[in-house]
C-alpha cells in the first residue's frame, strides 16, 4: 500500500509536538513542568453560558443536524455584537458564517477558493493554519518576511509585483502595536460602547 | 484578503481595542475576517467561530461547509449566542486576568534577568531568546529551558523561518505559577548550560 501520501508529505512535523514529547517525558519522570507552550486557555467558561448549554441539551429537539452556516439567531448575534464592538454592520444571511472553531473555517474557506498552483501570499511568521491551510488546498505560498508590520508591508509590495501569477489571496494577522500604528488608516469606527455594566455573568 | 482576528478582545489598552479590518471604507469589497469565541469567553473546545465580510467569500465557505458539515451542535450554538449577546463584564474579566498575568510575567522574569517586551494585546508574549542562547536557536533553548527549568514555551521557528530568535510565552497559568517559572529560569540563566538537548534527555 501506498503510504507516503501526497499532502501528508508537504506538512511538517508540529512544532507543538516536538515539545509535547520532551514535556510528557518529563511529567512521566514525575517533574511538574509550567506549561506556557500551547494557547490553550485554562479560564472556565462564565456560568451563563455554560447554563445555557444545559439548559438546551435538555430540549429533545436539540439533538438534530444543525444548520452549516450556523443557526439565524448566532448570525443575528454575531452581528450586533459586531455593530456594537466595530461599528460594523453586516447583514447576518450574506456577510455572516458561523464555523465550527475558527481555523477549520480559514482551512476550509482556503480549500473552497484554491485552485491547484494558486500563489498566496502569508505572512511569516504566522500560525501554522495561515500557511497550511492553503497548502493543502494545493496553493503555492510565498512567505513574505513579517518580524514587525512595517517589514510587513515593505515586503507585500515587493511580493506583489513578482508573483507569477498575481497573488489569488492575502493573509493578514494583526499585530498590535501601541497606538499609532493604526490611526494612518482612515476608519469609520464609532468608540467602542459594547461594555455593559450589568452584573451576572 | 483574509484576516484573523482571534485576538480581538484580548487587549490590555482599554483606549485602544483592536480594529476590525471591515472598518475600512472598501473593505467588504475584498476582505473577509475570522474571529472566535475561544479567547473572548474561554470557551475554546467548544470549536465556536464566525467569518464576515465579502459576500462572495461567504458564500463560497458556506457552499463548501454544506458538503462538509452540519454546523456545530444546536446548544453550542445557542450558547454562542447567549454569550455574545449577554453581559460582557466576563470578558472584562477574563481580560482583566490575562493582563494582570501578564505583568506579572513581564515583570518577574526582568528580576530574572528575561526582558520581555510587554505585549499590548493577546494572551501571548513574544519574547526574544536571550542573549546567551541566541546562536543555538529558539528550538534549542525552548528544550533546554524544558529540562533545567521545568517551563514549557514554544519555539519561534513553530511559526515559520521567521520566528528564530524567539519563543512564545502564553498566559495560560496563573500569577502563582508565573512567579515561580520565573524563579526557575533566575536559576537556569545562572547555570551555563553545554550539552545539547537530545543528550539530557537521553539519560
Amino acid at each position: 500500500m501506498q503510504t507516503d501520501f501526497y499532502r501528508i508529505k508537504r506538512l511538517p512535523p508540529y512544532v507543538i509536538e516536538e515539545v509535547n514529547i520532551l514535556k510528557a517525558k518529563a511529567r512521566a519522570a514525575g517533574e511538574d513542568i509550567i506549561d506556557f507552550s500551547m494557547g490553550n486557555p485554562d479560564m472556565p467558561t462564565p456560568q451563563h453560558i455554560v447554563d445555557k448549554l444545559i439548559e438546551t441539551a435538555r430540549d429533545p429537539r436539540s439533538n438534530r443536524y444543525s444548520a452549516s452556516r450556523g443557526i439565524k439567531g448566532l448570525r443575528r448575534a454575531y452581528s450586533a455584537f459586531y455593530q456594537r464592538r466595530f461599528g460594523v454592520k453586516l447583514d447576518p444571511d450574506s456577510e455572516v458564517i458561523a464555523n465550527i472553531g475558527s481555523k477549520e473555517g480559514f482551512a476550509n474557506l482556503a480549500q473552497a477558493i484554491t485552485a491547484p498552483g494558486d500563489v498566496v501570499l502569508v505572512p511569516n511568521p504566522a500560525y501554522p493554519i495561515h500557511a497550511f491551510g492553503f497548502i493543502l488546498a494545493g496553493a503555492a505560498i510565498r512567505h513574505v518576511p513579517a518580524r514587525t508590520p512595517e517589514e510587513y508591508l515593505s515586503n507585500l509590495g515587493r511580493a506583489v509585483k513578482h508573483s507569477v501569477p498575481p497573488p489569488l489571496a492575502l493573509v493578514v494577522i494583526r499585530r498590535i502595536r501601541r497606538r499609532r500604528s493604526w490611526s494612518s488608516i482612515s476608519t469609520r469606527r464609532s468608540s467602542p460602547s459594547r461594555r455593559s455594566t450589568r452584573s451576572g455573568c | 484578503m483574509l484576516s484573523d482576528l482571534a485576538y480581538a478582545d484580548i487587549y490590555f489598552d482599554d483606549s485602544n481595542p483592536p480594529p476590525s479590518i471591515l472598518q475600512i471604507d472598501g473593505a467588504k469589497d475584498i476582505a473577509i475576517e475570522f474571529q472566535s469565541l475561544s479567547k473572548t469567553y474561554a470557551m475554546p473546545g467548544w470549536r465556536m467561530g464566525f467569518a464576515a465580510g465579502n459576500k462572495h467569500l461567504v458564500h463560497a465557505l458556506g457552499r463548501i461547509k454544506s458538503y462538509l458539515d452540519y454546523g456545530a451542535y444546536t446548544p453550542i450554538q445557542v450558547a454562542a449566542a447567549a454569550a455574545l449577546n449577554g453581559p460582557q463584564d466576563c470578558a472584562d474579566e477574563i481580560r482583566a486576568i490575562y493582563k494582570s498575568r501578564r505583568d506579572v510575567l513581564v515583570e518577574s522574569m526582568k528580576r530574572a534577568g528575561w526582558d520581555i517586551p510587554s505585549p499590548p494585546a493577546s494572551m501571548f508574549a513574544w519574547a526574544p531568546v536571550p542573549e546567551s542562547y541566541r546562536e543555538k536557536g529558539s528550538m534549542e533553548f525552548a528544550k533546554q529551558l524544558l529540562i533545567h527549568a521545568k517551563v514549557a514555551v514554544l519555539p519561534g521557528t513553530g511559526f515559520g523561518e521567521y520566528g528564530e530568535g524567539y519563543v512564545r510565552v502564553a498566559l495560560v497559568e496563573n500569577e502563582h505559577r508565573i512567579r515561580q517559572a520565573a524563579r526557575n529560569v533566575k536559576k537556569f540563566l545562572s547555570l551555563r548550560v553545554n550539552e545539547p538537548a537530545e543528550l539530557e534527555t537521553a539519560k
